[in-house]
């Protein structure tokens, strides 16, 4: 058994589309956490969350340029882009499930878990490929779950493990084709998203045009989200995801120059009361269907869909619509919020939330009808 | 239900009776418990539910909603007592402010010495219906995306308050 997971091109594409879908998963979460939240409470918790929130949707960016840069689109628009919550994430860990929910302890590990740093080497005294544990539960993880090739009970311990072997992948394909006078850098450069049209979200935005650039963008993932080597803040002086959320656990702020688990920084308060009850990985079908919830939801899925859709398509060469998709962010902000803060009719005990039900099936109903209307 | 729970339903329906603006748009802005707190604080409990007693006889006997309408502007914003908190109650549902009452009002009901002009809460600005009714962002309150003036408002009025006949059978 190979100790590489990345052999081939094929095997890298279908890295980087994981680690989209894996950016993206977090993001329902993420937002649905931070809008629970009553307005003008728990300051610190949720600026913690939307910073990662802002940063996770770099990273998609971010990893949508790398992909893009060894010749291959993103697909947003896939019926199984979206996963449905609660779900594992692509990238397999195998120990804890992901939902969409309100800001709670529980929520508070579960952000842990997703964001929490590579074990050691010492600690990591499985076999097999580095940053991998062994997966038994292969069956329940409906995403494109990513493991070695010829090692299928194999994934990922953390999501920095699962980015550091893209990166060895990208190292070895690249020498490969190096070798035949060849680059695995065959992508279209005015496919890159670049900062002109991707502003004030977490971070630069890296155009990928060779090795160095890509190594550069996927860095900045594993830095942004759990640090390298166990470090709290990075070389800018940024805290870590991890981090980030780990003061919340303590009521307290890392500075400069502390051991993690003993922040030092001021102290603050995390009211877990003061959040709206959203019902926990809500479905459509949780609400009544004439209620005016159940509208919302539903056209809340639907202008996500749109929303997706229009993001695909600036990372397949209409970077202009990223501008417009701005304004479609706040839009859905705004209906996301409306949603938490009503109570379910029937049930006035929980409160709906977005239930991102995406099947896909409308955008391309979308697509077909336009090119149909284009060819008349 | 407990008492205060369904008066503050009483009162996010008279809102939306006066606001044109149902629950679900009223809840969404998250400040219903906010301003009928500041409501009660500043105009008193007594005729804070003196209000809402009589919009819900308003409402249980009228049978279609141009009969409603006509009695809320008779019984209620036509009343000397009544007539000014619910004007304040719509000024406060659309910007977010509590207006000081007018002075013959306050020299017949008023007492509390906190009844001036005044933002409910940080949030309550930016929470005004009136930039729903536009469909306009808040000025420097919340992000409308580079370039989104240039886009013409999408304005629709699908969050409008209903009346519904009352029966038993619904309560």
């Amino acid at each position: 058994m190979s100790d590489r997971i990345i052999n081939d091109i094929s095997d890298l594409h279908h890295m980087l589309d994981a680690a989209i879908q894996l950016e993206h998963a977090t993001i329902p979460p993420y937002l649905t956490a931070l809008y629970s939240i009553h307005p003008e409470t728990n300051i610190e918790a949720s600026a913690a969350i939307r910073a990662v929130l802002v940063e996770e949707m770099l990273h998609m960016t971010l990893s949508a340029n790398v992909l893009n840069a060894v010749g291959k689109h993103p697909d947003l628009t896939a019926s199984d882009f979206v996963p449905d919550f609660p779900t594992r994430l692509p990238d397999g860990e195998k120990d804890f499930m992901v939902s969409i929910d309100k800001f709670s302890p529980e929520t508070l590990d579960t952000f842990l878990k997703i964001e929490r740093p590579s074990k050691t080497q010492d600690e990591d005294n499985q076999m097999g490929p580095r940053g991998c544990i062994v997966r038994n539960n292969h069956a329940e993880f409906q995403l494109k779950a990513i493991s070695p090739k010829g090692a299928q009970e194999y994934s990922f311990y953390s999501i920095g493990d699962f980015y550091e072997a893209i990166i060895e992948g990208i190292e070895y394909l690249e020498a490969q084709a190096n070798q035949s006078g060849n680059t695995i850098f065959t992508g279209d450069p005015s496919l890159q998203v670049s900062s002109k049209y991707y502003y004030s979200g977490g971070g630069h935005v890296i155009e990928v045009t060779d090795k160095a650039t890509a190594i550069q963008a996927l860095s900045l993932i594993i830095e942004q989200g759990e640090g390298h080597g166990h470090e709290i803040f990075d070389s800018e002086g940024e805290i870590s995801h991890y981090y980030r959320f780990e003061q919340l656990k303590h009521g307290q702020f890392y500075q400069l120059g502390d051991e993690p688990g003993n922040p030092s920084g001021e102290k603050f308060k995390v009211d877990f009361e003061k959040v709206y009850p959203i019902k926990c990985n809500p479905k459509l079908t949780d609400y009544p269907q004439d209620s005016q919830i159940f509208a919302a939801a539903k056209a809340f899925n639907h202008n996500y869909q749109e929303f997706l859709s229009m993001v695909n398509k600036a990372f397949c060469g209409e970077q202009d619509l990223l501008l417009g998709a701005v304004c479609g962010m706040f839009r859905l902000k705004e209906h996301a919020n409306q949603l938490i803060r009503n109570p379910i009719p029937n049930a006035p005990d929980s409160h709906g939330g977005p239930t991102f039900e995406i099947t896909g099936q409308d955008m391309v109903q979308i697509d077909d009808d336009r090119c149909v209307t284009e060819t008349v | 239900m407990d008492n205060q729970m369904y008066l503050v339903q009483q009162f996010t329906e008279l809102s939306g009776a006066l606001t044109n603006f149902n629950a679900f748009a009223l809840n969404g802005t998250g400040q219903v418990q906010n301003y009928y707190d500041t409501l009660n604080h500043i105009v008193g409990q007594a005729i804070v539910e003196e209000l809402l007693s009589t919009f819900v006889s308003l409402y249980e006997s009228a049978s279609n909603h141009e009969q409603f309408n006509e009695s809320l502007r008779k019984h209620i914003l036509g009343d000397e007592k009544l007539g000014p908190v619910a004007r304040n109650i719509i000024k406060l549902w659309y910007t977010g402010t509590w207006y000081q009452m007018a002075h013959f009002w306050r020299d017949a009901y008023g007492m509390s010495d906190d009844d001036i002009t005044f933002f409910v809460n940080s949030a309550s600005y930016a929470e005004g219906l009136l930039w729903q009714a536009i469909d306009a962002n808040p000025s420097g309150a919340k992000g409308p995306g580079y370039g989104s003036w240039s886009s013409p408002p999408n304005i629709h009025f699908d969050n409008g308050w209903q009346f519904k006949p009352f029966t038993h059978a619904s309560k």
